[in-house]
């Protein structure tokens, strides 16, 4: 039951803030730390009953995640549990471990946690003490939770949690993340240890520290020597604990890491890979989304609109706006449910497999050719499930002109709603090679990234730093199938939820504008032709911009201003107006498509295709939305955000006009 | 005693050869973040694979960790003599995983 309820109220969305029920106020503070892919993430959610986004890449753990964890202790009932950010050390390298570092250490004693968690992996013992080295310098409660033992195990590595706990001085636990055994036993060793006083500090070994000549060096001389210390207290409870035996080496997964980061194989089993992702989400999803789309436009319609008309509502302004606003609206974005579903799985299939990391190392060189580390293409490759999340991620990133120039260039990956109207341009337009008119569009998608990236170094970043790529691969594993339906799901209802509200919001504008006339003799309010109405008078307005582009239809350039506010938007407007315009057409699925081809040959002047291809690469290239607008502007301030929104729409026009004014010479 | 000449850029040691990290050349951070993932000075290493960037997958520890051309070639090592091969290399490369 608190499980449950925890899991509905605790899990932060793509959009707002880690949120998360909290403990009763004066429960204790547990916060839980450890390195990246330690599987952190995974007991947090297996101790809280919260579901959050995991992933199998370094630095996934972004966000602070909170919760309440009932230990089912008579004197410690619950704890308020914190997710720190993951971090190899107490020395930060990321505003993700300066996160951590100050949530543990940086505060005074009292308003530190009254106990930390230290997650640490079984099979990479040496590595994951490291911090536990650190933590135990302060005065902290500490316990190790230690996870990973089959791994480990699998490489004859055994880890006696006793041994290690008693060498640490700080009780270990073993631990199951995955498959959620070891809660109880942890909850006790916590319990226990929150009645313990704070233990006495690690002692910091003697250094001396000559007097005077050369102060920097001497600090940087007594760091380097302070972590030789730490490495050997390590390396001593490293062998006090575990026990190696000889295994039988299997290396396949060094035969595959040899194949997919390969100089020749690597980029192209990359590619495959992302060919093979958009294929299943066009093809695949296809019959699915028709289905859906069937049943809104019809039974869905008509059911309300009887409904509507038995309490005396029917050919009223409500009936327009349940009908061709909330249901029109509503239901074509839940038709895309599939789609996204499909998109959402796949994403989660490469993360945990493993893949996605070596991704990283076969786009380095490449993401270094435009001034960004490897570590970069995190965000972009996120980018394309969702822009809002991944401008989150830029965080990852050390270097502050990285992360700024990360979060410029994630608008220009294509988010997975924007795939649902070249969906709908690819089948309409090109219905033969739908498949690949969309895979051309993420190839283009790439180019553009690469292309602003290379300007923004020539003009604004001439000196970015290279960073170095050190990147730990994790071990390649079987997905787990709970875990990646977890993950899928929670994106998925993110998706809806935050996509949801926004179309609702977008719904309610348009169809009041629609709704409104636009002068005295166009009629009255919930009653006036749709060329006469605010709307329209507002999309006419803005229209010719378009005309060198061939889309100069007021019913194209209205849906690309509400595209402003959320591409999901995009379709759900045209529905809208073609219905408004057209009352038939909601009632016979397909319509849509033929009376958008319709408009396009109209304003194109006969070259339809050439002006569909422009309207997509103006779509991929503007600003995504406002909820991708409003995380720029947390991660990188106002005037970054603005100069971005300058730059898409500037590009986005240019190459829209290039390509019909180029096309329709030719076609 | 190995002499000068064995010294060399892990990007310059052959591949699936043991060999013993000497000298760590690298500035401060990424230094530090290498000895965090067990690259530091005496650990027993080995180059598995090239990647696309130039740089290789290093095994260290059980673990796998892909360095750019840059960062494994300030990687000083002295390639192990057969011996040493033989009692470490379980020990890098970990197994099945
Ligand atoms: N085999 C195994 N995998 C685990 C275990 N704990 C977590 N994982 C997996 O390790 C990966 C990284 O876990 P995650 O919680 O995202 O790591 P974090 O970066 O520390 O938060 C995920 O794919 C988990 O499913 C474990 O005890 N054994």
């Amino acid at each position: 039951m608190t499980d449950q309820l925890a899991a509905r109220t605790a899990v932060p969305s793509c959009h707002s803030d880690a949120g998360g029920r909290s403990a009763a106020p004066g429960a204790p503070v547990v916060a839980l730390a450890g390195s990246p892919n330690v599987g952190k993430s995974t007991l947090f959610n297996a101790l809280t009953g919260a579901r959050r986004q995991m992933g199998n890449w370094p630095g996934t753990s972004v966000e602070v995640g909170r919760g309440s964890w009932a230990l089912g202790d008579a004197r410690v009932p619950e704890v308020a549990l914190i997710d720190l950010p993951g971090a190899y050390s107490l020395d930060p390298a990321s505003p993700d471990e300066e996160l951590t570092r100050d949530l543990l250490i940086g505060a005074p004693p009292d308003e530190r946690p009254d106990l930390v968690i230290v997650t640490v992996d079984a099979a990479h013992l040496a590595r994951s003490l490291y911090l536990v080295a650190q933590v135990r310098e302060h005065a902290l409660r500490v316990v190790v939770a230690l996870t990973m033992a089959d791994i480990a195990a699998r490489r004859g590595i055994h880890v006696d949690a006793h041994a290690l706990g008693a060498h640490l001085g700080a009780p270990a636990v073993d631990v199951d993340p995955r498959h959620r055994s070891g809660r109880a036993s942890l909850g006790e060793v916590v319990a226990e240890t929150l009645h313990q006083p704070v233990p006495v500090p690690r002692p910091l070994p003697e250094m001396d520290l000559g007097a005077d000549m050369g102060a920097d060096l001497d600090a940087l001389d007594a760091d380097l020597a302070l972590a030789d210390s730490r490495f050997a207290w390590v390396d001593e409870a490293v062998r006090a604990a575990s026990r190696t035996e000889a295994t039988g080496r299997s290396t396949w997964s060094d035969r595959i890491d040899a194949v997919v980061t390969s100089r020749l194989w690597g980029p192209l089993v990359f590619l495959g890979a992302m060919w093979l992702v958009f294929q299943v989400t066009t093809t695949v999803a296809a019959p699915l989304q028709d289905a859906l789309d069937t049943l809104f436009t019809g039974p869905v319609s008509e059911g309300a609109r009887r409904l509507l008309g038995l309490v005396g509502l029917g050919g009223t302004p409500v009936e327009g706006f349940v009908v061709n606003g909330l249901i029109a609206g509503v239901g074509m974005l839940l038709t895309f449910a599939p789609l996204m579903a499909l998109m959402f799985l796949l994403l989660a299939l490469l993360e945990d497999s493993g893949y996605l990391a070596r991704a990283a190392v076969v786009t380095d060189r490449l993401m270094r050719s435009i001034g960004l580390p490897g570590r970069a293409f995190l965000p972009l490759v996120v980018g394309f499930g969702c822009n809002v999340p991944a401008i989150s991620a830029t965080r990852t990133l050390p270097n502050a002109r990285h992360r700024i120039m990360t979060a410029l260039l994630v608008p220009l990956t294509s988010c997975s709603a924007r795939l649902t109207v070249y969906v709908l341009m690819a089948t309409t337009f090109f219905p033969r090679q739908a498949g690949t008119v969309v895979f051309l569009m993420y190839v283009l998608s790439i180019a553009l990234v690469i292309l602003l990236g290379l300007a923004l170094r020539a003009t604004l970043w001439r000196r970015v730093g290279d960073e170095p790529l050190i990147l730990d691969l994790p071990p390649y594993q079987r997905p787990h199938l709970r875990l990646m339906a977890d993950q899928t799901w929670v994106r998925l209802r993110t998706f809806l939820q935050t996509a949801g509200g926004i179309i609702v919001a977008t719904v309610t504008i348009v169809w009041l504008l629609q709704a409104t006339p636009a002068g005295p003799g166009h009629g009255s309010f919930g009653d006036v032709p749709a060329e006469d109405s605010a709307y329209a008078a507002t999309a006419m307005a803005v229209a010719p911009v378009f005309e060198p582009a061939g889309f100069g239809e007021w019913r194209t350039s209205s849906a690309l201003v509400v595209g402003f506010v959320a591409k999901e938007a995009v379709i759900s407007s045209w529905a809208q107006t073609f219905a408004v315009s057209e009352p038939s057409s909601s009632d016979q699925p397909g319509r849509l498509g033929e009376l958008v081809r319709a408009d396009f040959e109209r304003s194109s002047g006969g070259h339809g295709a050439v002006a569909a291809v422009a309207f997509m690469v103006f779509l991929l290239a503007y600003t995504p939305c406002v909820a991708t607008v409003a995380t720029q502007r947390r991660e990188i301030g106002l005037r970054w955000t603005l100069f971005g929104i300058a730059v898409q729409l500037a590009m986005a026009w240019t190459l829209a006009v290039l390509v019909f004014q180029v096309g329709r010479v030719f076609w | 005693m190995p002499s000068l000449e064995d010294r060399v850029p892990l990007g310059s040691a052959p591949l699936r050869a043991p060999a013993r990290v000497v000298e760590v050349v690298a500035a401060a951070a990424p230094r530090r973040r290498l000895a965090e993932l067990g690259l530091r000075p005496g650990a027993v290493v080995q180059a598995r694979s090239r990647t696309s960037g130039g740089g290789r997958v290093v095994a260290v520890d059980g673990s796998r960790i892909a360095l750019d051309r840059a960062t494994v070639s300030g990687l000083i090592v002295e390639l192990a003599d057969a011996e040493l091969a033989d009692v470490e290399l379980t020990d890098v490369e970990g197994s099945a995983r």
